[in-house]
């Protein structure tokens, strides 16, 4: 009995015995306030508070030795709510699963046994290289110190690059550049890194529609993974409609319900 | 008496693992536009406003449409597999290879609602036993058994309330393996499982969302139906039908629930449960409590767990539950017949190669010290079967819950891959 016992006390120990979260380089405490200006700017020109968006995307991943995966995904989106509601529409295996997002709170929602998972920001869209949380109000400053290093030249524009370092656990990447034109103050690359620093995606924002005066939403994007070379995703962005969306389109019972 | 060779076996697990090590790593095709980052992002943007990138000109756009429609959706989730248990004295071999499903058709009609069948099936392919003992009773190989999992209709009232009647499975509770306050289902959801083959309830589910919140009732309608010896006869409903009730909401990063369930004739049962973010990990909870009803006494159920990735990629992730059974006399039923268990895994996707993901487990009845280890190791090469092979050693003694059907220092081999469309 007793060597059942150090059995299986030595198994669960082995287990918890595991090495302990990899050790954060994080060092930086602080934000530049240049930086947190350029934030600000394009923060501004990307936040529709005050609107409602509904707008289509249709994501195509491209992966090396395998078919094109595409997913189209209906959008509605309240900023002043600090809200969104996601829903996939093709291709049929994906349709009826969605999130919805209430402030902090992330749901997907899964048609097939009908369930609410409770998520947090760092999902994945269908396993795609987009994020959920492009999705919804930019919120960067209270997720990341901003830090300028520099103008770079990305394509024709001369960029200022702001380096983001993440402030709390629970965000995409935890270090980020993002590399915004002096043009018009709008962002068209950004660099998602690990805490060690390495690479790990790749976005390029390559086309904006000014909605309102001053305020843009992006068309089309290519996300592009450093990890898996070959792999890269562009999203495309239609059907944008700033119309008011019913209030009940922000629960999860409109999920549930768009999947019957 | 047929002995399997203990030098063989061994070779053939090291082939296995040097197979599984060296692995070829994927083949990494070129970032399109070259390694001149400078002229992959000039050329990027050099196309007109609204053009696509190159190599995405065929996007299919606007497959969406507004236009409420009738949907029709066919699909379903199958699991081929193939498993072989050995005693520790290699004097005994019982195999198995069977397919098993879950099949489903759903309509849905623009302001009638949605209609929903799902049906099980399973098949054995083959069925060997070898050496000594009692061979295992075998299924017909020439008839597939199949079952009706789930079937039922379900609308809306003004977008209020929302409501589902017929044979139907429940998903209440946070819980990955114990989840005391699923009260309802005929059966414990089975988290080893590749597929889930339970069967529905029939009964009447309403759902209202609520700001932050969303209230459940459901009828239980599955004792309504009596066998009077002279085939099945109407029940009376003030008499059969049980009520479950749950309340879930949400406060700052978690979800709570309360549940409830009662009749005239069952023991009450009272459930709380949480799930949420804390210091980066996924933790949850769940609390059952019944009162003493009849002859039944005052019982408690409670497990936890948490699951937490170990590394900034989120390659690693350790996860852990626990479950406290306090009259183990009511659930004679795998996993539930012991009063303390435990269970912990390490999973690793990408070990070694892309292609490859690994999980290391650990589940224990701590009140018959029985224990069942399994290494598993699932393949995802490029333009290949996926597919998964898993090793489990049990043991703790005869006769006890992870060595009842194997013996004691038992080990498994098996394969298996899970196709859904």
């Amino acid at each position: 009995m007793n060597t059942v016992r150090r059995i299986v006390a030595a198994s669960f120990l082995a287990l918890a015995i595991v090495p302990a979260p990899f050790a954060q380089s994080k060092t930086v405490s602080s934000s530049d306030p240049r930086a947190l200006a350029i934030v600000k700017v394009f923060e501004e020109k990307l936040n529709v508070t005050g609107l409602d968006v509904t707008n289509t995307f249709t994501l195509v991943q491209k992966k090396a030795g395998e078919a094109d995966r595409v997913i189209q995904i209906q959008i509605y989106r309240r900023d002043s709510a600090d809200t969104f509601t996601l829903v996939f529409k093709y291709p049929e295996s994906e349709k009826g699963k969605g999130y919805y997002r209430n402030k902090d709170d992330l749901f997907l929602y899964l048609p097939s046994t009908r369930e609410f998972v409770y998520r947090n920001r760092k999902d994945d869209v269908g396993s795609t290289d987009v994020r959920t949380d492009i999705f919804g109000k930019s919120d960067v400053t209270a997720q990341y110190w901003a830090n300028l290093e520099g103008v770079v030249k990305v394509a024709k524009w001369d960029t200022d690059v702001v380096r983001l370092d993440a402030r709390q656990l629970d965000v995409a990447f935890p270090v980020q550049k993002w590399y915004v034109r002096q043009t018009d103050g709008l962002p068209v690359k950004v660099e998602s890194f690990s805490a060690s620093g390495t690479l790990l995606r790749t976005t390029y924002y390559l086309d904006y529609k000014e909605v309102t005066p001053g305020r843009f939403i992006f068309t089309k994007l290519l996300a592009t993974d450093a990890l898996e070379k070959g792999q890269q995703t562009l999203l495309t962005n239609e059907n944008i409609s700033t119309a008011k969306i019913p209030d009940y389109t922000f629960s999860k019972a409109f999920l549930e319900e768009q999947s019957r | 008496m047929k002995r399997f060779s203990k030098s063989m076996i061994a070779s053939a697990l090291a082939l296995a693992a040097t197979t599984v090590l060296f692995a070829p790593l994927r083949a990494y095709a070129q970032e399109p536009g070259g390694t001149d980052l400078a002229a992959f992002e000039a050329d990027l943007f050099a196309g007109e406003s609204g053009t696509s990138p190159a190599g995405f000109s065929t996007v299919p756009t606007s497959t969406f449409s507004d236009v409420a429609r009738t949907d029709y959706l066919v699909g379903g989730t199958v699991v081929a597999q193939a498993v072989a248990y050995f005693t520790s004295d290699l004097d005994s071999m019982t195999a198995l290879s069977d397919i098993s499903g879950k099949l489903f058709a759903k309509v849905s009609v623009p302001d009638y609602g949605a209609l929903y069948i799902a049906y099980n099936a399973r098949h054995a392919f083959f069925q060997a036993h070898s050496g000594s003992g009692a061979p295992p009773v075998a299924v017909d190989p020439y008839s597939p058994a199949y079952e009706l999992a789930e079937l039922h209709y379900s609308f809306d009232v003004a977008k209020v309330l929302f409501v589902r009647i017929g044979n139907q499975l429940i998903s209440w509770g946070p819980s990955r393996i114990w989840s005391p306050v699923d009260f309802i289902n005929l059966q414990k959801a089975d988290a080893f499982s590749s597929i889930d083959l339970r069967v529905g309830k029939p009964g009447l589910r309403l759902h209202m969302p609520l700001p932050r919140s969303n209230a459940f009732l459901f009828a239980d309608f599955a004792n309504l139906v009596k066998d009077g010896g002279g085939g099945l006869t109407y029940g009376d409903p003030l008499e059969s039908v049980n009520i479950g009730g749950r309340y879930d909401f949400t406060a700052g990063s978690f979800e709570f629930g309360l549940t409830g369930y009662a009749g005239k004739n069952a023991q009450a049962r009272f459930g709380l449960d949480a799930s949420g973010r804390l210091l980066g990990m996924t933790v949850y909870g769940e609390l059952a409590l019944r009162p003493e009803y009849a002859s039944y006494g005052y019982s408690a159920q409670a497990s936890a767990g948490f699951s937490r990735t170990l590394d900034e990629l989120k390659r690693w992730t350790l996860s852990a539950e626990g479950f406290y059974n306090q009259l183990p006399v009511y659930e004679q039923i795998p996993l539930y017949q012991g009063k303390f268990y435990a269970y912990a895994a390490l999973s690793a996707s990408e070990l070694l190669s892309s292609s490859l993901s690994t999980t290391l487990s650990v589940i224990s009845n701590l009140t018959d010290l029985s224990y069942s280890v399994k290494l598993a190791e699932s393949f995802s090469f490029p333009r290949a079967v996926p597919f998964t092979l898993s090793v489990s050693f049990a043991g703790g003694g005869a006769d006890k819950e992870f060595t009842r059907f194997a013996g004691d220092r038992a080990f498994s081999v098996s394969m298996s891959t899970r196709v859904e469309f």
